[in-house]
């Protein structure tokens, strides 16, 4: 096993899943069981994995387990590194280097009323662990609202759990973005909101948001940037000083005010 | 101090190539580049600027990172993972003290934690001969960011130009040990001779034409009126996007990663340099973070002047070189465009 940074530990394919419209779900586990023991993560977070022969590219891992070693990432199919993965079967073969970055603050969001989480299209990914493991610590978390938005009814990811976080009490689902938050009525001073999606989405968002009232430092949003390295050396993903990938990718709004300087990060 | 006769580094070099790979500056097709020294073919050059810094002996145009080898397929498919670090003893004679205090940039960028095992294994089986420069470049301004035109240290051996010979500095163990190892070609110096040393440094340092009020710059950089000045637009719509500027620059560190494939079963993950320049660097699947040039070039600006030194304890991300000057074919010049910026309201 090497403890090179740049070096992809061997891993394979568990399971797949089609989850929407070019998007497909993966559930990958290391060789070495101790890697396998020993890997976890946090909600916003993401791995760098790599098709051996095509090469290699940064994924949100999109599933919670309480089961150690289980690495799922959900792979929309827009380039080479995407479209191999996909002509991927069970049993193959592929490299994980991670987890790498900061995920979403847990601790941040405690204790306020209204939990809103706002998603677009593959967007979801990154957010659906956090969902996961609120709705089991639900004691913790207020009334948790999630809305979802996607280009077409076939893009829609996720459905099964879209139904059962819907089915949960305390917790809500509702259908485009656009169309149901200018409609949400939140005491802003009491909400907190978890944002991934298309820059075009997120603008709208944290607009809609900040009117509402909600403080720009309960706003946290995963940016996506070209995270070659995912350990802030290719210089790729930089927004004013800081490296998208060691520093994000999930940041607050506020914070985001404050680095950008040079950046757009809409 | 000692002091070695010009006729003589040859001697010493070729000494040394026993046990280092030796680099100097050397002319190839009618440009100054640094290269392998061979005492036969190559004349050594005591003037100008190299066209690359010795950046690229840490950190290489393009380098293999690892090997992979692919065996069996579907289920009983593996790969072989080879990584290729360097172990080669390298010593660079000929750098200039912009390009030393450059080399301070990368470490700070490439040895901070998680360390680049890459760079790292140069980094540590590379020695520094540095020349101090006896007269500026026309389009030199180390001198305002303390980068130059002397060393004093930082290099295993620091030589100063006398004419005829060179006054030698100890500026490491290893240096030191080298020097001592040829002990036979070097001499005492007089002390007229060191006296002359500090007044070519003097006498440099009185050329240099260009002063940048380096601090005036930095503090007025955060400004909203200077963030948004026409400036950068007026300036950058001459660029003719081709990344030059990044990659004659001594500081510069960004790389993309790819895979080459040998066969169909071997492969090369290299990493080469790449431009925040080029279009295409922060380039996404449907969207641009910094879609137009003037927000690239701006950024650069920013990130050597303002976002690195917040970083790295006030450590500049130029070393004033201009290189960039030098070689910009659309001629833009960096220079000029921080000066504006320091007098502008």
């Amino acid at each position: 096993m090497s403890s090179n940074i740049y070096a992809p530990q061997p891993a394979r394919i568990r399971s797949i899943k089609d989850e929407a419209e070019g998007v497909k779900s993966f559930i990958l586990e290391f060789e070495d069981p101790k890697q396998k023991e020993s890997f976890y993560y946090c909600p916003g977070q993401f791995i760098e994995v790599t098709v051996f022969g095509v090469g290699e590219a940064p994924f949100s891992l999109s599933s919670f387990s309480l089961e150690e070693g289980i690495i799922g990432i959900s792979v929309a199919n827009v380039g080479e590194v995407t479209a191999a993965l996909h002509s991927k079967k069970p049993g193959e073969f592929l490299g994980i280097r991670g987890p790498y970055g900061r995920g979403f603050p847990l601790e941040e969001v405690k204790g306020k009323e209204n939990i809103l989480f706002i998603a677009g299209g593959i967007g979801l990914a990154p957010l659906r662990p956090l969902i996961n493991q609120m709705l089991v610590a639900q004691a913790n978390f207020g009334k948790i609202t999630i809305l979802y938005g996607a280009e077409t009814p076939q893009s829609f990811c996720f459905r099964e759990d879209l139904a059962n976080w819907d089915n949960k009490e305390n917790c809500q689902v509702f259908f485009g973005v656009r169309k149901s938050l200018p409609q949400l009525m939140i005491n802003g001073r009491e909400t907190a909101a978890l944002i991934s999606g298309p820059p075009i989405m997120n603008e709208f968002a944290i607009l809609e948001l900040l009117r509402k009232g909600v403080g720009k430092e309960k706003i946290f949003i995963t940016l996506e940037r070209r995270m070659e390295c995912g350990i802030g050396k290719c210089g790729h993903c930089a927004v004013g000083k800081a490296e998208v990938c060691r520093e994000g990718p999930v940041f607050s709004y506020q914070e985001l005010e404050e680095l950008r300087l040079t950046d757009r990060i809409y | 101090m000692k002091v070695l006769s010009k006729n003589r580094l040859v001697e010493f070099l070729d000494k040394l190539s026993g046990s280092f790979q030796v680099i100097a500056p050397i002319f190839r097709r009618g440009e100054l580049v640094f290269d392998n020294f061979d005492p036969d073919r190559s004349s050594l050059e005591f003037k100008g600027l190299t066209h690359y810094s010795p950046k690229e002996y840490l950190f290489p145009e393009s380098e293999t990172l690892f090997t992979f080898e692919i065996t069996g397929m579907g289920e009983s498919e593996a790969v072989a993972i080879q990584e290729h670090l360097s172990n080669i003893e390298i010593l660079i004679w000929g750098v200039r003290p912009c390009d030393l205090n450059a080399i301070k940039v990368l470490d700070a960028f490439f040895l901070s934690e998680p360390a680049d095992p890459y760079y790292q294994a140069r980094r540590a089986r590379t020695q520094f001969f540095v020349l101090n420069c006896n007269e500026p470049g026309i389009n030199c301004f180390c001198r305002s960011l303390n980068a130059g035109p002397f060393a004093h240290d930082g290099f295993a051996l620091g030589f100063t130009d006398l004419g005829d010979e060179f006054l030698v500095e100890v500026g490491s163990k290893v240096g030191k040990e080298l020097l001592e190892e040829q002990n036979q070609l070097f001499n005492e110096p007089a002390d007229t001779q060191k006296e002359i040393g500090r007044l070519i440094e003097e006498k440099c340092k009185n050329q240099f034409d260009n002063f940048l009020a380096i601090e005036k710059l930095k503090a007025k950089l955060p400004f909203p009126q200077v963030l948004n000045s026409p400036i950068w637009e007026e300036q950058i719509k001459k660029c003719k996007v081709c990344g030059t500027c990044s990659f004659v620059c001594p500081t510069c560190h960004c790389f993309n990663i790819e895979d080459l494939k040998k066969t169909k079963r071997v492969v090369q993950r290299m990493r080469y340099w790449d431009s925040c320049q080029l279009s295409g660097f922060t380039q996404m699947a449907g969207h641009n973070s910094r879609p137009s040039q003037t927000e690239r070039w701006r950024h650069k600006v920013y990130d050597k002047f303002f976002y690195l030194p917040s970083k790295f304890n006030g450590l500049l991300g130029c070393v004033g070189c201009g290189r960039c000057i030098d070689y910009c074919q659309a001629g833009i010049n960096m220079f000029e465009v921080l000066m504006r910026i320091v007098d502008e309201q």
